[in-house]
């Protein structure tokens, strides 16, 4: 470990990790359905950390879950839950983290540019995610998109909403 | 679910956990491609194992509570045809419900896997095989990996003890009378997220002031050598 900053930025990948797992059952009753705050957290990682840093807090989450310790929802973990229906949409939070931290890293620090690259994150989640779900289930491209997708749009908005002032104020917090 | 490798066999719990992990990957790949012959086989090895091991029930109906409304609408979705043109019908499709279904089998049987494996390895024998399975892989340190790994099981509990402190300061001021989601969407993870980071800083300060470095002993698989 090279210097003072690295340091810092392990420990804050290794929280915004805690967070995305915690965020899985950390959820908001808004509604029917309450919205858990999984995607939230993702999308923090990339606005605050920046790709490298995002991308190494996602993959220490995924990893913690691969090898079996009780981080995915509903308190499982194992390699077998890449297998499994939402598989894809965890491996898809690897390259939306990345692109997010790569689009605020490379453009101005505006709100406008914080939502553009949320949402091309999200794409990349849903396209990861819808895809494998119709691979595993073996469902037609129609019915996979309303089952993994749609139900989950309106709160996706949500969070990239909430996103933008909770990056703002914890921009002067987060020392890289 | 943290503490269950406490109560199992020994024999499983002393296990290297990499032939654990190789164990589990091996079975992930045969209840994926095997046909029906290979589930029932594995299906009964499993219950096997579950009996030897003793897992505690009421851990696993809790953990299945997600997955159940997953696979309901995944094996609905597989047997119901819903026909878009006016009038409206749903038909029943046999051929999909049977695919359904072993869909749903095959996804039962890898979480079940998965908690064996949880129930027979502590968390440090699976960070120090994590360590191992990531030596040979160029460019990726596996210390710091494991590093990591320890740290965010650390934050893990702070997270949620802050989050249930910040739900109960947020409730006494009635935040569930306020409609605007945003409003209720940042005003519990902002301060959530703000005291997590103060105490991500003052971890590594302690770490910077304890002089950390990437070359520490790996705890268990060094040990065995």
């Amino acid at each position: 470990m090279k210097s003072t900053s690295q340091i810092r930025m392990m420990a804050y990948a290794s929280l915004f990790a805690a967070l995305i797992a915690a965020g899985a059952f950390l959820a908001i009753p808004i509604g029917v359905v309450p919205i858990v705050l999984q995607n939230l957290f993702v999308f923090l990682a990339g606005l605050l950390l920046g790709k490298r840093w995002g991308l190494w807090s996602v993959a220490i989450y995924l990893l913690t879950g691969a090898v079996g310790l009780p981080v995915f929802a509903g308190g499982a973990g194992g390699i077998a839950r890449f297998a499994g229906p939402t598989g894809g949409y965890l491996l898809g939070y690897l390259p939306a983290v990345w692109l997010i931290g790569w689009i605020s890293e490379n453009t101005r620090k505006t709100p406008s540019f914080q939502v553009a690259a949320m949402i091309a994150g999200s794409l990349v989640v849903y396209a990861c995610g819808v895809s494998w779900l119709k691979t595993v289930t073996h469902m037609s491209w129609h019915k996979a998109i309303v089952a993994g997708c749609y139900p989950f749009i309106p709160g996706d908005a949500l969070k990239i909403a909430a996103a933008i002032p909770i990056a703002r104020a914890l921009k002067g917090i987060v020392r890289k | 679910m943290f503490s269950e490798h406490a109560s199992i066999k020994p024999f499983a719990s002393r296990m290297d956990a990499r032939i654990k992990i190789f164990c589990m990957i091996l079975a992930s790949v045969a209840v994926i491609l095997g046909n029906r012959a290979v589930l029932v086989a594995l299906s009964g090895g499993c219950l096997i194992l579950w009996s030897l091991i003793r897992i505690q029930v009421r851990h696993v109906f809790r953990s299945m509570i997600c997955l159940g409304a997953m696979l309901g609408v995944i094996f609905l979705t597989r047997s119901l045809t819903l026909s878009f043109s006016w009038p409206l019908a749903i038909s029943w499709d046999a051929a999909g419900a049977t695919d359904g279904l072993m869909t749903c089998w095959r996804l039962i049987l890898l979480m079940f896997f998965g908690l064996l494996w949880l129930a027979v390895t502590s968390h440090a024998d699976i960070r120090a095989a994590v360590a191992w399975l990531c030596k040979p892989v160029p460019g990726i340190p596996e210390k710091r990996v494991a590093t990591m790994m320890s740290l965010t099981l650390r934050f893990l509990p702070l997270i949620m003890d802050q989050a249930a402190a910040t739900s109960e300061a947020q409730q006494s001021r009635c935040i569930q009378n306020r409609r605007n989601p945003i409003y209720r969407f940042t005003k519990f993870s902002m301060p959530l997220l703000c005291r997590t980071l103060e105490t991500a800083d003052r971890l590594a300060d302690a770490m910077e002031s304890r002089c950390y470095s990437e070359n520490y002993r790996t705890p268990g698989t060094e040990n065995r050598k």
